[in-house]
């Protein structure tokens, strides 16, 4: 059984939360741990004789103080450098631990030795004590961990991976531990998480856990401790922070840039958008021909036709880049997908709605650049409804297969920036997705059992099934006017066909496992 | 004695053309340039629409029977998920049964019952072994 050192550097905590935390250190149900305490020169003398007297009382216990005050980092560095257990923890002075986290945390280290680094879920504790703000995390999401520092508490470290990578860096204030991870997460064998709330985070005024601006510096480092990790990485991107605090990145895109086909299955049909009768098929490739700046792309357009006439007049732009396939089966939304793939040329395919609507001008630029993150096979962008509420958000296994997010205000970052972070997803709907063309090769397209519903779901599985990864992004936005061209019920057999196939993954989530 | 002008789209045999004259010749000589020409790219034209669309058929035939094997996977994996736990199932009832007759035998009737037929269980044992 692993020794595990918990490291606390301490500056003038308040006195009650204080206590609390070190009865929860003490109560722990496993029992093979050392606690390195460093006081920081905290000017309130009651914490040095709380300290001094808990050292007494519990030999496992080793304390700390320094002379002058150093900051976070030099506490922590000088609490690393006394620790002598196999893995290091990290518990904040005025934060509580589960009293089983160390024995969850043990039994997750001892199911496989190569494990380096476990974090856990966790929840906030407001000023009075009371539990709220769970946090649910996902799976190991490298993607994720570029836009937030979402592993955060609680973390455990095989120590000898803490000192290859050096400890704490002094310039990272605010983000020390962000930039720690990181650095982790460069050469660690396998990351583990525990789907337990292992960590009660401390909400007082002016922790980092009550307000993202409370610690406008910490926004700083993460920033330039992203920037370090990805030169390290060898991904070459543009970052930058978001209002909402958020780091954002787009890995830069090849030059030249790869062809991408949009693909369009369409009825040609009108509807009323907006309060204007709309053919939407026109109104989509209008918003793209006219917003888009991506300077290499192609539409194809997959019409239904009835003896070689479409079903309803339809009159596109004069444009080169505008490929017209004609159709004449019997509506099959998975075939139609696969037959404008077949027609198109690009690298890269974006398979599209009809009843869609750019926004954003670079949307092409950032879901290619999406796919350049290594092992990504498909991309989706944030999709809102005619009045701007969410669409989808992705998909999520929890309870069963839905969209993340319907209905919900897109102006909100959503819980822990659920909708503000680009993230690995378990899927996104085909109502825009952009997706390598070897790879939908690869994996045999849509499948043209699911010819109405379930079709993109289908799909992301076969994604993730052959060991690729998904990822939804905010950080490209079209409207979707959903369901304007068909009838949403879903027929029965495509139901007991996605169940035949795939019911073992209903209500199992690896990364959307936190309720919008 | 010749077909050219007979036939307007035949050429001749070529043992006729022996004593043929220039003009006859030359005549010759374009119907089969016209024939070739236009017939045989039509024929090529023709055969590249028929194998482009063969190939857009395979292509279609082929991107289907991958989803089909990634659908038997899927399957198949479904199979061994339930299998899992079907057996885990059977495993936990089996160990509840198991679990049962331990309580059971642990009960002081059934040590009783045990001390009662113990002369019975030596009689048998007795006359089985004669």
């Amino acid at each position: 059984m692993p020794l595990f050192s918990v490291i606390t550097p301490v500056y003038n905590p308040p006195i009650d939360a204080f206590e609390s935390c070190i009865a929860s250190m003490l109560t722990q149900t496993y029992t093979d741990w050392e606690w390195c305490l460093v006081d920081d020169a905290s000017p309130n003398p009651q914490i040095r004789k709380i300290m001094e007297r808990l050292a007494r009382k519990d030999k496992r216990v080793r304390i700390m103080f320094r002379s002058k005050n150093g900051g976070i980092v030099s506490a922590s560095q000088d609490a690393l450098d006394v620790a002598t257990g196999d893995f290091i923890a990290f518990l904040d002075h005025d934060d509580v631990l589960n009293h089983k986290a160390l024995e969850h945390t043990s039994h997750k280290i001892s199911s496989d030795d190569t494990i380096d680094y476990v974090y856990s879920d966790e929840n906030k504790l407001d000023e009075q004590g009371r539990p709220y703000d769970l946090f649910r995390k996902p799976a190991f999401d490298p993607i994720r961990l570029l836009g937030q520092n979402y592993c955060s508490h609680f973390s455990v470290i095989r120590s000898t991976l803490i000192d290859d990578v050096g400890g704490f860096r002094t310039g990272y204030e605010g983000s020390q531990d962000y930039d720690l991870i990181l650095r982790i997460t460069e050469r660690a064998r396998t990351i583990a998480h525990i789907p337990e709330v292992l960590y009660h985070w401390r909400a007082i005024p002016g922790s980092a856990a009550n307000q993202l601006d409370a610690k406008p510096y910490a926004l700083v480092s993460a920033e330039r401790a992203v920037n370090d990790h990805l030169r390290r990485v060898n991904i070459d991107a543009n970052v930058s922070v978001s209002d909402a605090g958020f780091i954002q990145v787009k890995p830069t895109i090849s030059s030249p840039p790869p062809r991408v086909s949009i693909v369009i299955p369409t009825r040609g049909d009108p509807q009323r958008v907006w309060g204007m009768h709309t053919c939407l098929i026109e109104n989509a490739v209008t918003s793209i021909l006219s917003k888009s700046t991506y300077p290499n792309f192609e539409i194809i357009v997959v019409l239904d036709v009835k003896e070689n006439k479409p079903l309803h007049p339809v009159s596109l732009p004069n444009d080169p880049r505008i490929g017209i396939v004609h159709y004449d089966s019997p509506f099959n939304f998975s075939d139609k997908c696969n037959v404008g793939v077949q027609h198109s040329t690009g690298e890269i395919v974006i398979l599209l709605n009809d009843d869609t609507e750019v926004i954003d001008t670079d949307w092409i630029e950032t879901l290619v650049s999406m796919l350049q993150f290594p092992g990504v096979a498909m991309v989706g962008p944030m999709l809102l409804l005619e009045d701007s509420r969410i669409q989808s958000a992705g998909h999520t296994n929890i309870p069963s297969p839905h969209n993340i997010g319907s209905g919900l205000s897109s102006n909100q970052t959503g819980k822990f920036g659920m909708f503000g972070v680009t993230r690995r997803v378990s899927g996104v709907t085909a109502a825009c997705a952009a997706i390598h063309r070897s790879i939908y090769e690869e994996l045999g397209g849509f499948s043209i059992d699911f010819p109405a519903c379930f079709n993109d779901l289908d799909f992301g599985n076969k994604v993730l099934e052959a060991g690729y990864h998904i990822v939804w992004t905010p950080l490209a936005r079209l409207f979707h006017f959903e369901s304007l061209t068909r009838d949403p019920a879903v027929k029965p057999h495509e139901m007991a066909m996605l169940e035949k196939r795939w019911k073992r993954y209903f209500g199992r989530e690896d990364y959307s496992r936190q309720p919008a | 004695m010749f077909s050219m002008s007979e036939s307007g789209s035949h050429v001749a045999n070529p043992t006729d053309l022996r004593d043929a004259s220039r003009e006859r010749l030359l005549a010759e000589i374009g119907l089969l340039q016209h024939q070739y020409s236009l017939t045989d790219a039509a024929q090529l034209q023709a055969q590249l629409v028929q194998l482009k669309s063969e190939l857009a058929a395979a292509e279609m035939r082929l991107l289907q029977v991958r989803d089909y094997a990634q659908g038997c996977a899927a399957e198949l994996g479904e199979a061994q998920a339930n299998f899992v736990l079907h057996q885990q199932l059977a495993d936990r009832q089996v160990r509840q049964a198991r679990k049962k007759v331990s309580d059971l035998q642990s009960t002081r009737t059934w040590k009783i019952g045990r001390l009662v037929m113990l002369p019975v269980r030596i009689l048998r044992r007795i006359l089985k072994a004669g």
